[in-house]
């Protein structure tokens, strides 16, 4: 295979990149890709020396309910006997954590964490850890919602309140190219 | 926030900056591009689902690598038929003729020029008694050098069958002697370590079943069933090409999209009712992850690569990555007919979305009339092992201490088209921890061993594959952390097999595991920590790697010696 110069790639990669990490999108997609947008090889090896305590973690985003509020969700693989847990129709199962730093609390209420389908169709509350403001439970769907209520009580069964922060599994990010981008002459009703 | 559009114009604008920056078929024109002399040459991969064919300006491009296939220039009617593999009962002190060759095998209704071990699909299935060895002369007569591996046995390093570590590879016409020792109880498989990415792919492959002397050893069973469970990559013109100086597809590795149980595309079996069987379950897939799921019967597993587990436990499917085995015992209570399936969720990045994708691999038909002995009892019993535990025991003081080593699982991209490495880029914003299929079949098939590297990474001294070589000792017990980055090009599960020596999975991303077996080969998801307890029993110098074959032949290994205690070299 015959390489050409690099240069256009490398300033094509860039300019995609810089325009990525201005988008909400791509916050954490930025970290992902630092390495290519500094190595024209995509050297992996240029970064994470060290980074055997790297767990995955994702910001959780404050809404209008929540000005200046924090969080974050940690995903992690389940105890297994096989090392990886899916379900008998393939949804890789998560152990999920949702970590509330910053949050003005009102008396009387409480925070409530939810794992819900993009859909909204289903949802379901994550266990608080000793009542503190860490929430914790398994999920195996394909593509989730995060996000933390204020609700009326700790144990309420429905979400009901107001949302404070929000977070989408990573697998939300994934996109179609069809009728987009280098698939522009693709039409989508054509592969749907 | 930025919309959508303007994102994707982005992508319009780095690609057109990017260039292809690949040969296509204009810039060779008039080039037989990777053909080989017996003109077999380069084609675009089947696709699972239809999607456009390359991405805008890599149409017509090739791997950089010459297109392969052993046995094109044999005619197909002079080979003999592959026949079922033999059950081969051996005791201390026999001899095995192995030989490696090519065969005719015929899948489905189609006929294909493929190698086996003495003639047979899979090769023979080796049943000896624990503690005991056996004497195998090898004999290779295909095309291409080779060895056998004996994997995840304890036996003598000098025949573990790995060229450049522990031996010469085998050339065409000659043999090797392995002396074969078993000192453990369990299910392992041989098959060859070199080019496995094309040998083993091409059927070299068997299983073999050590027995415990104790006649409790495992539960009682009605009947024992071997299941290999492989792919092959098939399109209208035959079997895909491999590369002949080194490996294709070492991207995602080579999936095949015609699924092999014990080389068959489908495995049946009847029984009457209430039978329990024991499946010994081996995956010999260059890079598929199977979720096998049998619905409607009872599973419990009962085992894994080198020992049984802690304790007995019910499961609803298993998880099998390549290389490793699990034993599960399935009770089939009701009359009827049971589908063995590989049921995935797949990934269509094309589509941007998750698909099910379900693959009937096997089907169980159960009669009405109930069988002559009725293990329900025994199978309902969940058994705690009290030797495994007593064995562990041993051990499990060490789980506390520090990391002892630690390895960094990532890749390194060479000089892969840039317009492939800037929409990898774009994929590569979801990365899910196992890859259950080929989600990008046009750009895996230009990543090679040639342009794309696999890393193993000791992360305390930053040396890197075969730059590896740690020093242990006989008895050491080493505590290993191994760390998937997810912050690369193309994260991907790894299979991590150590050679000639047993470890545990003690910790899965911070979580201790609570149900031990004895292993030697482990797969790491992506973004995931997995701490392991090694023990260094066994002396000699050993090869660890990635079981995906491609990966392996992208780099992915490293080397350790185990002294002895003695202190003698």
């Amino acid at each position: 295979m015959v390489m050409r110069t690099p240069k256009g790639s490398l300033t094509g990669l860039l300019v995609l990149l810089a325009i990525l990490a201005r988008t909400g999108l791509a916050e954490e997609a930025v970290v992902e890709l630092s390495g290519a947008s500094h190595d024209p090889l995509c050297d992996g090896s240029r970064i994470g020396f060290g980074a055997s305590l790297d767990p995955q973690i994702y910001s959780l985003q404050p809404t209008q309910h929540a000005p200046g509020g924090r969080g974050s969700m940690t995903l992690a693989q389940p105890s297994s006997p096989f090392g990886i847990l899916v379900d008998v129709d393939g949804h890789q199962t998560y152990r999920v954590t949702v970590q509330i730093d910053q949050l003005r609390r009102r008396s009387g209420t409480s925070y409530v964490a939810w794992v819900a389908t993009p859909e909204l169709d289903k949802h379901v509350r994550l266990e608080a850890i000793d009542g503190s403001d860490r929430f914790e439970g398994s999920i195996g769907w394909n593509q989730f919602l995060v996000f933390v209520s204020e609700e009326a009580s700790p144990d309420v069964e429905k979400w009901d309140g107001p949302i404070l922060l929000t977070g989408l599994s990573p697998s939300g990010r994934m996109h179609t190219m069809a009728g987009h981008g280098p698939f522009d002459d693709v039409s989508c009703a054509d592969v749907y | 926030m930025i919309a959508p559009r303007v994102r994707l114009a982005a992508l319009v604008l780095a690609l057109a900056l990017a260039g292809t920056g690949a040969a296509t078929s204009q810039e060779h024109a008039g080039h037989q591009m990777g053909v080989d002399s017996t003109g077999v040459g380069w084609r675009m991969p089947p696709q699972p689902r239809p999607s456009p064919m390359m991405l805008p300006g890599l149409m017509g491009t090739f791997p950089d690598l010459t297109a392969f296939l052993p046995g094109a220039d044999l005619d197909p009617t002079t080979l003999p038929d592959a026949v079922f593999r033999e059950i081969v009962e051996m005791s201390d002190g026999d001899t095995l003729r192995l030989e490696a060759g090519f065969v005719r095998r015929t899948i489905g209704n189609r006929t294909f020029t493929m190698y086996g071990f003495n003639g047979q699909y899979p090769g023979p299935m080796i049943r000896v008694p624990q503690r005991s060895e056996i004497v195998v002369l090898f004999t290779n007569h295909i095309d291409l050098p080779t060895a056998v591996h004996w994997h995840g046995l304890r036996l003598d390093n000098q025949y573990d069958g790995v060229p450049g570590v522990t031996q010469d590879p085998v050339e065409p016409g000659e043999s090797f002697l392995y002396r074969v020792r078993f000192p453990d109880a369990g299910l392992y498989w041989y098959h060859p370590h070199h080019r496995e990415d094309i040998q083993q792919d091409l059927g070299l492959y068997g299983n073999m079943l050590v027995d415990s002397p104790d006649p409790d050893y495992l539960g009682p069973v009605n009947a024992e069933d071997f299941l290999m469970l492989d792919d092959l990559l098939i399109d209208d013109a035959g079997l895909f090409p491999y590369g002949r100086e080194g490996a294709v597809q070492t991207l995602m590795g080579r999936f095949g999209n015609q699924l092999l149980v014990n080389g068959e595309p489908r495995w049946e079996v009847t029984l009457p009712r209430g039978e329990v069987r024991r499946l010994y379950l081996t995956n010999v897939a260059n890079s598929r992850t199977f979720n096998l799921v049998l619905k409607g019967a009872e599973l419990k597993l009962v085992g894994a690569d080198v020992s049984k587990f802690e304790r007995e436990r019910v499961v609803e499917n298993v998880v099998l990555a390549p290389a490793q085995r699990y034993i599960v015992d399935v009770r089939f209570g009701t009359p009827g007919t049971y589908a063995l399936t590989n049921s995935i969720q797949a990934i269509d990045h094309f589509r941007g979305e998750f698909y099910s994708s379900v693959d009937t691999l096997g089907l169980v038909t159960v009669l009405e009339t109930p069988g002559a002995i009725d293990y329900s009892a025994e199978f309902a019993t969940l058994r705690e092992n009290t030797d495994v535990i007593a064995d562990i025991d041993r051990f499990r003081s060490e789980f506390g201490r520090p990391v002892d080593r630690e390895l960094e699982l990532t890749v390194r991209a060479g000089a892969l088209p840039s317009s492939m490495v800037a929409v990898m880029a774009l994929d590569t914003l979801y990365f899910p921890p196992v890859e259950w299929n080929d989600a990008m079949p046009m750009m895996n098939y230009l990543a090679t061993s040639k342009n794309l590297t696999w890393i193993l990474r000791d992360t305390q001294t930053g040396l890197e594959n075969r730059d590896i070589e740690w020093k242990f000792t006989e008895g050491d017990v080493v505590k290993l952390r191994i760390h998937n980055q997810r912050r690369s090009f193309h994260p991907m599960q790894h299979p991590m097999h150590f050679h000639g020596q047993r470890f545990l999975v003690i910790e899965m991303d911070g979580i201790p595991v609570d149900n031990l077996a004895w292993k030697d080969t482990a797969v790491i998801p992506v973004g995931s920590t997995f701490d392991l307890l090694m023990e260094a029993s066994n002396p000699g110098r050993w090869m660890a790697h990635c079981h995906i074959a491609e990966h392996l032949e992208a780099g992915m290994s490293m080397v350790f010696t185990v002294d002895p205690a003695n202190g003698e070299p």
